[in-house]
Parts: structure tokens; sequence; C-alpha cells
């Protein structure tokens, strides 16, 4: 039998163990008490002789004890009893500790489970350790994960450190099934290998194999278990049945399991196709070609060659047979053709392609270090009002430090306790971390590029709320713990030597509270910062209205009309739109204002006068008439297009304010033409204002729109301004669109306001988290300061009394109180000002029309700490105002 | 004050397990005629605290060096006799030759000329 054995067999009968060493003690004192009866003392004498001699009874039976009983995890159990009676007695303080924690824990927990995801999370594919992402390095910007066919059956073909190299190019396709009408979904070509390199195999069918890869395969798809969710209703039967793309016919083969969602984290993949489908659905395939870039790449390094052997090798590959080759097939090379600079670089690829790592790393750090200060500040917190807490307790502890309790254990059972305050903390934390991470995907959801990321949390999410919990547990458990102890016990038992403690407690419990309120103030000012940077951008004029505008896109290059057919299907679509009762104007375009994208081109413009400039990058908008009553941009001079323009008319041009002005001066500009070298020329007919066009924050360029219905593409966006909220008729337009144009597909539809703030999503999320944070900081900070300031109170009791029996009046009490309430806070605010203006310029590059010394900001910040401040004085001072000095001096 | 010269000599730590395992060497016995069978032995000059003898019998016992049960003493009364087990045998014969050598070896270096 193994020692451990034996020792926890004695554990399971513990109680019979104890019962059997007292019996066995009550002989040995039997047998003590017989031997000196008969050695000559009286019986009673002999008994108490014999239980002298025994010694301390208690402690023999402790030392005998240890050896079938787990000390430490005994006295754990016992801490954690007496430290859950004792919070559960406090239901105030545990409250207001444990939510401090909660909201600290929770608002890092929440951001963590977003860099997680979109970060650190493995992708659930074979050995994903092995996975590396090939990349074209420019030299002069961000590497990039795009390589031409060729290059990849170069690599493909070639090397000999990986397992294979797997291929995928990610598009939009007009997608019909038997029973659904047509829609858009995401699909991605994949090269035959992509699955068995990756080793995922299907949930039900089977995926893409090489065998499907090959020119004149039969096509097949595989969906993601999400799309065969949404899309097919989880139709048992899907295998083996039609899926239309781009009208082209594909056989569904199989699902992915659900956890697979593709190598790119963050983006939604709806089915997979092979790679060999593509000449099949675009028009030109890129497969021949060497100049388009569209593939992703990625290697599994082989078992038998390292990472850096196998970076050696692509490297030289992509030089010699990738760069050279392309370079090779140009006729006339040039030396300083920038491909020539270009490395290929290699990154694990352990968590996906990297692009969205590049993209969205950086804020979602900043968010955690903005976070990590809410953690610092609810554990100030907490370790204050641990603090005044143990000037409650103090009595207790020189109680039982004087009965002998090592001082040890006594710091080890209140730590228990802050661990219990953590970890209760830390579980409600965990819940709001579950509700706000969702909310916070809401943010990158509604950015141009939506990020579909799986926030649910996992063991690295738990592993990192309870790794929180110890430190934040230490943190601010181990200062009060130490100061609690560090009292002499009789000192305290006796009341002398309190003044002494007491000050030092006073001291660092107010540093403690300065250090809030300076955290407070720095997170209000960056708040405030990105708040007034918000409504700067917001505050902008656009140059048009973006409120009660709906946006509906269509794709008409999916129909099988030609151009004219096409653009009489959306003139007509048009006019039915406009006749919705409730649509005020209604107008189609090529490009909406802030989409992102646009068009730039070079014309000559030739003035009235004759001269002639050339105007180098003008901003180049296709509108339908009623455009700018639309957008409800003014129009300065002459007259907005007509349909007569549409009808074979002269070809005729739209300038706004800024290129009137640039190219023409002081001069009227109607009637002035503008044109291509050598091409069409068209007359301006009318100057309109200004309005942004890429970007709200740029100034409104030069911009040049012409007539929607005179060009040789087609106008596709339609843009509807509505009475009330835009979406109210989203149906209704979009329905009416499908009939008059039942060939033309609508991809999207989003209100005006909604792009526009997908555009500044980065602005709106960092105003908005930094404002909670802020808001939560500074409940802290009063939460922290009312604690401290009521103690305080409570502390001089006896002394308000005296000086209320002496004739103090109410108001001075009163006065006496905020005043100290105050100093306090003024401290805090000095401190924190400071550091707020030194950190500040490290984030000047993310404000708007805004000096990160703004005196508004800095005086909305000490006016609103100070309001704070006298908030949290409010209840003490008038609880020490009304103090009866009977009853307080009575109580000394 | 100057401390008195006390005729006891304390035991030095770990030999409190030998003292008991030799004892238990003839026979079984329990607690108490363990202590006073070391006291007597040593013509009273090793005391053996019932505070350590116990958690001592009790340690022993863990290691399976010693083996208890309760059984009749010879007045009558239950009582929980010890005995010495193999293992406890060989660990004493073990610990017998160390303390020897330890012994020997402090008796050279503070006689030497004898």
């Amino acid at each position: 039998m193994s020692g451990l054995f034996r020792k926890f067999s004695w554990w399971l009968q513990r109680r019979r163990k104890e019962d059997e060493l007292r019996k066995e003690l009550q002989f040995h004192l039997a047998e003590e008490a017989a031997e000196r009866h008969a050695g000559g003392l009286s019986e009673e004498q002999a008994r108490w002789a014999a239980r002298r001699d025994l010694g301390n009874v208690t402690r023999l039976q402790e030392d005998t004890r240890s050896l079938w009983s787990w000390i430490l995890l005994e006295q754990l159990a016992q801490d954690v009893r007496y430290g859950a009676r004792l919070l559960r007695k406090s239901p105030g303080f545990t409250f207001a500790a444990v939510m401090s924690l909660a909201l600290g824990i929770g608002a890092n927990t929440a951001i963590f489970s977003l860099i997680n995801a979109a970060l650190l999370k493995s992708l659930p594919v074979r050995e994903p350790e092995r996975l590396i992402e090939l990349l074209t390095d420019p030299a002069n910007g961000q590497p990039f994960n795009a390589f031409s066919y060729p290059a990849f059956v170069h690599f493909r073909d070639h090397a000999t450190a990986v397992d294979g190299i797997i291929a995928s190019h990610s598009s939009r396709f007009y997608v019909a099934t038997d029973n659904t009408p047509a829609d858009f979904g995401s699909g991605q070509y994949v090269s035959g290998n992509f699955f068995p390199v990756l080793g995922v195999t299907a949930a039900s069918g089977r995926t893409i194999g090489p065998s499907d890869d090959r020119p004149a395969a039969e096509p097949v798809a595989v969906l993601s278990h999400g799309y065969w969710h949404r899309r097919f209703g989880v139709d048992p039967l899907v295998v083996g049945r039609r899926l239309t793309v781009d009208d082209h016919v594909f056989t569904v083969v199989g699902i992915t399991p659900p956890s697979f969602r593709g190598t790119h984290v963050g983006r939604e993949v709806d089915f997979w196709i092979p790679l060999s489908a593509e000449p099949l659905l675009r028009k030109e395939s890129w497969m021949p070609r060497a100049g388009p870039k569209w593939l992703q790449l990625l290697a599994r390094v082989n078992s038998e060659h390292s990472f850096e052997e196998a970076r050696a090798e692509l490297q030289t590959m992509f030089q010699t047979g990738v760069i050279e080759a392309e370079l090779g097939l140009q006729k006339d090379p040039k030396p300083d053709h920038p491909a020539r600079r270009w490395r290929l670089a290699v990154e694990p690829a352990r968590a996906g392609l990297s692009s969205v790592r590049h993209q969205y790393g950086e804020p979602l750090l900043v968010l955690l270090i903005v976070s990590g200060i809410v953690l610092v500040i609810a554990c100030v917190n907490v370790a204050n009002l641990l603090l005044a807490r143990a000037s409650v307790r103090r009595h207790e502890i020189a109680m039982r430090l004087s009965l002998g309790g090592a001082p040890s254990r006594i710091v080890r059972q209140l730590l228990t306790e802050s661990m219990l305050l953590a970890s209760a903390g830390a579980v409600l934390g965990v819940a709001f971390a579950f509700l706000g991470s969702r909310y916070l995907l809401g943010f990158f959801a509604t950015s141009r590029t939506p990020l579909v990321l799986d926030v649910g949390p996992d063991v690295r999410v738990l592993t990192f709320a309870t790794a929180l919990a110890i430190a934040t547990g230490l943190l601010f458990g181990l200062a009060p713990a130490w100061r609690t102890t560090a009292d002499a016990p009789g000192a305290s038992l006796f009341g002398s030597g309190r003044v002494q403690s007491n000050r030092e407690r006073r001291v660092l419990s107010r540093l403690l509270i300065g250090a809030q309120v300076a955290l407070s103030v720095i997170m209000l000012f960056c708040g405030g910062l990105f708040l007034r940077s918000l409504h700067n951008i917001r505050s902008i004029d656009t140059g048009f209205d973006s409120h009660s505008v709906l946006l509906i896109s269509t794709d008409p290059s999916r129909s099988r009309l030609t151009v004219e057919g096409q653009r009489n299907a959306l003139r007509e679509a048009l006019t039915r739109v406009s006749a919705i009762p409730g649509v005020q104007a209604a107008s189609l375009s090529d490009v909406t204002p802030i989409e992102g994208g646009g068009t730039m081109l070079t014309f000559e413009l030739r003035g009235t006068d004759g001269v002639v400039r050339e105007g180098r990058s003008l901003y180049v908008a296709w509108v339908s008439p009623n455009y700018f009553a639309t957008m409800d941009t003014p129009i300065h001079a002459g007259r907005d297009f007509s349909w007569r323009d549409a009808a074979g008319g002269p070809k005729v041009a739209i300038v706004n304010q800024t290129l009137a002005r640039q190219y023409f001066g002081d001069k009227n500009a109607i009637g002035a033409r503008v044109g291509s070298k050598g091409g069409t020329t068209y007359e301006i007919i009318g100057v309109v204002g200004d309005a942004k066009y890429l970007e709200l924050r740029e100034t409104a360029p030069p911009t040049l729109y012409l007539h929607g219905f005179q060009q040789q593409g087609v106008s596709n966006q339609f843009a509807i301004r509505v009475e009330g909220p835009p979406m109210s008729i989203a149906a209704a337009a979009r329905d009416t669109i499908r009939q008059a144009a039942p060939s033309i597909p609508v991809t999207t539809i989003r209100s005006l306001q909604d792009q526009v703030n997908a555009s500044i999503a980065r602005e709106r999320m960092l105003a908005a988290l930094s404002g909670f944070f802020a808001g939560l900081g500074l409940i802290l900070a009063t939460l922290g300061i009312y604690g401290v300031m009521a103690y305080s109170v409570a502390r001089r009791t006896g002394e308000i009394g005296i000086r209320i029996a002496l004739g103090a009046k109410q108001s001075q009490i009163r006065r006496m109180v905020v005043r100290e309430a105050l100093a306090l806070t003024a401290g805090g605010i000095a401190a924190g000002m400071i550091a707020a203006l030194l950190i500040s310029r490290a984030i000047a590059s993310l404000l708007f029309a805004l000096t990160p010394t703004d005196p508004l900001t800095i005086g909305a910040v000490v006016v609103i700490m100070v309001l704070t401040g006298l908030a949290a004085a409010y209840l003490p001072s008038r609880r020490a105002a009304q103090l009866d000095p009977a009853v307080a001096l009575r109580n000394e | 004050m100057p401390e008195k010269p006390s005729p006891r000599v304390e035991l030095l730590r770990g030999t409190l397990d030998l003292l008991i395992m030799r004892t238990l060497l003839p026979g079984p016995s329990h607690g108490h005629a363990i202590a006073k069978h070391i006291q007597r032995t040593s013509e009273d000059l090793l005391q053996v605290e019932t505070g350590s003898l116990y958690p001592a019998l009790y340690r022993l016992e863990a290691k399976g060096w010693i083996a208890a049960s309760w059984e009749l003493s010879d007045k009558g009364k239950r009582a929980r006799y010890y005995r010495i087990t193999p293992a406890g045998r060989k660990q004493l014969v073990a610990e017998q030759s160390k303390w020897d050598a330890f012994a020997r070896a402090m008796g050279l270096l503070l006689r030497p000329a004898e």
C-alpha cells in the first residue's frame, strides 16, 4: 500500500481515525493516572498529573490529523465558506465589488474574444501549425496574397519542401436552386487539392478533389454548413441537387463540417467550386494570363522540411520562376519595372489568411489597452472598498492574531475572500462579455468589408478570463490584506496606536482614489476627443442630404439583355419606382456618394473664352435626371439633366462649384465644353453645389457629372428619396424593380445613411467604446470617492459630533466634507490631465479636425470630474450634517 | 537567571522513530508502554513527550513500518497495539547502522585521546 493511497483511505475514514486517536489518548491517560496513583498520589492528583503530562491535546490531535488530511485544501474550503458567509452578510459591499470587477473583466474578455476569433484561433484543419501563407512583398507597402494562375502552377509543380500548395479565390455569384429564385452568394474557387491538403473532410457527401479540378470535368459544388442551413433549410437530400451559378449548372456533392468556414477568417463562404470552372463563369478567363493576380495561396510544409527551408525554396522559385518568367513575357520589360523589387514573404497561416490580422490587429489591441485601464480602475475601487472594510474588521483580525493565528494564515484567508470576489466578478464578466462581443461585432459588420466571426467563448477566452480573475484578485487583495495584518494586535485591540495605523491607511486609500480619478480623467479625455471628432465628422457639410434616401443596387450585367435592353428596363423600373406613394424623387447613377469607389479621369476643358486647360484626375459620376433632387444637392446655375437629352440630344455635362472655380475662375462655366482628347465632348449645362465623393474626410473634389443615359455603360444604382424612414419602402421598391426588370438581379439594399456610417465605422467604434469605457470609469470613480467619503464621515463621527455640539452650523459641516472630497478629486484631476495631454498626442492621427489639446474637451472633463466629486460627496455630507451630537458622542 | 542544568537529555530529531521501532522489536506494545519503556531503559534520561509520540506512531503507521490493531491489555482494557512490520525491520536495520556510524564518529571526535 503506497503512502498516498493509505493517506487517501485514512482521509475517507477520517472520522473513525479521529475517534480511534481519542480513545487511544483516553487509554493513555488512564494508564498514566493508574501508574501515578500506584506511585502514591491521590486519585484526583494522579488524574491531573497525567493530564498535565499529556500537554496540549488539541495540538497533538492537530499534528496527528495532518497525516490523513490535506491541510491546505481543508483550510481553503474553510476559508471559502467563511469568506462566502462574510460576503453574504454585507450585500452592498459585495454588490459594488462584484459589479466593478464584472464590468472590468467583462470589457476585457469581450475584446479578447474578438481578438481570439479574429487573430488567434487555429483553423479547424489538420496540423494548422504547418500551414504557411505566401505573400508578395512589394518593398514599399503592405504584403499582399495575390498570385497569377501560372505562378500557382509553377509553385505547385516544383516545390519540394511542401506537401501541397492550395489556391483559392472568392467571388460573388448569382445563385439559383431548383426551388428558390436567384440570389447573391459568396463562392470560392479552389484548387483540387484544397480540401485534401487542409485535411477537411465532408460532413455529408464528399469534398472537391483533384479529379474535379480538370478542364471538362463535371462542374461540382460543395456547400458550407451555414449556407446549407440558410439556403436549403437543412434539406437532408441536398447532395446531388443542382445549384445554378451564374446560369451554369453545378451538382452539389457535399457539405463541409460546421466548424470549417474557409481559410479567410472573418469572411463568409457559401460554397466552393473547382478552379477549373473559372473559364466557364468568367467571360475572359484569367487562368492562362500572368497579369491578373487573383489567387490566394497557402502551403503545407511537409514533415521533412523546416519552415525556413520551405521559405528559402519558395523565395528562389518566386524570383526565378515567377517574376523572371512574367517579365520575360513582356515585349519590352523596363529595367525599373516595379515587379523587380517584389520579394516573396512567407508567414505562418495557423489562424488563416493574414489580411484580417493586418486590418484589425491594431485597433483591437488599442481597445484591449483601454479596457485594461477600466479593469485597473475597477481593481483600485475594490481595493479601496476592502481597505474601508478592513477598518471594520480590525478587531476581528487583531483578536485572531493575538490568539495565535499566523499572519500568513490570515493573509491567506483575506486573499481567499478577494479571490471569491474576483471569481464572482469573472463569472458575471464572462456573461457580460458574451453579450458585449456580439455588440462589438456589430461595429465590424457595418463597416465596408463586413467581418463575420464566431466570437463564442472557447477554452482560450475562458482561460483569459480566469487569469484576469486571479490577477485582479491578487492586485486588489494583496495590499489591503498586508495592511490589515501589519497592525500590532495589542495596539488594535486596546485602541492605542489606532491613530498611527489609520493615518497610514487613509493615505493609502487617498492615493488610490487619486489614481482612480486620474485614470478616469485620462479615459474621459480620450473618450471626449473621440466623441468630438465623430461629431465633427458627422457635422461635415457633405453637399447632399443622406437622410431618407434608400439605395438599391442592381447588376444588369447578369441579365441576358443587350445594353440597350438593360437601359430601357432600368428606366422603366425608375419610372415605376418614382410613382410609389411616399417617393419624393428617384434617380439612377453609376456610383453613389461615400460608396468608397468611383472613377477618376483626365479631361480637356475648353472655356467659353476658348482657353483650353487640362483637367487631371477629375472625379466622374454618371447620373440620371433627378439625381441632384434625390440627393438634395442644389443646382446653382443652369439646369439638371433631362430625359430629352437622353433621346439623342447633344452630349451634356454638369460640374460642381469647385471644378467651375478651379478651371473657369469667375467666368461662367455654362456653355464651356469638356471632353477627352480627340474623343466625345460634352457641353456644360449646369453648376451644382460641392458634394463629397469617396470619403467624408476629403474636401469635395472637382467633380464632373455626365448623363447616365448618354453613355456606353448602364447606370445601375437606384437612389430614392422617401418621406419618412427610407427602409419603409424598401420591399415595395425592390418588388417594383423586379417586376419592371425581372432579369436584372437586385444586389444590395441599404440606406444612404448606413452607407455613410459604414465609411466612418472606425470613428463610430472608437467614440462609442471609449465613451462607454469612460462612463464606466466615471461610475467606478464615483463609487470610489463615495466609499472613501462615507468611511471618512463614519470615522469622524465623534469629532463632527463635538463640532456640532460646540455650535457648528449644518452648512459648515457640509462644506467641510465637500471640501475634503474636492481636495481628493482635484489632485487626481491635475495628475490625470497631465497624463491625458501626453497620451492624447498618440491618438492625434485618429482625430478629425481637432487638436489633441482641445480646450473644450479639457474644460468639459474638469467640469464633469468636479461634479462627480460633488455628487459622490452629497450623501456623506448630508449624513455628517444631520448627525445628532448626543448620539454621536455616546457612540464614542 | 541562569538555567538549571537538567538531568534529562532532549531527544535528537529523527531518533524517536528509531527508538519506537527498536522498542517494538521484541513484540507488540501500546503507546503508553512504549513511552515508559524508552524512559526506563534510558534510566530516565530520555523523556518521550506524549505530544510527539502519537503523531510519530501514526506517521510510522502511514509509512507502513509499523501496524496497529485494537487488543485487550494485560489489565483487560481495550488498547491500540503496535507491531513492527517486515518493512519496518528493514528500515530499523538501516537506521541503526546509520546511527552506529554517527555515534562512533561523535565519539572519535569528542574523545580523541582515549
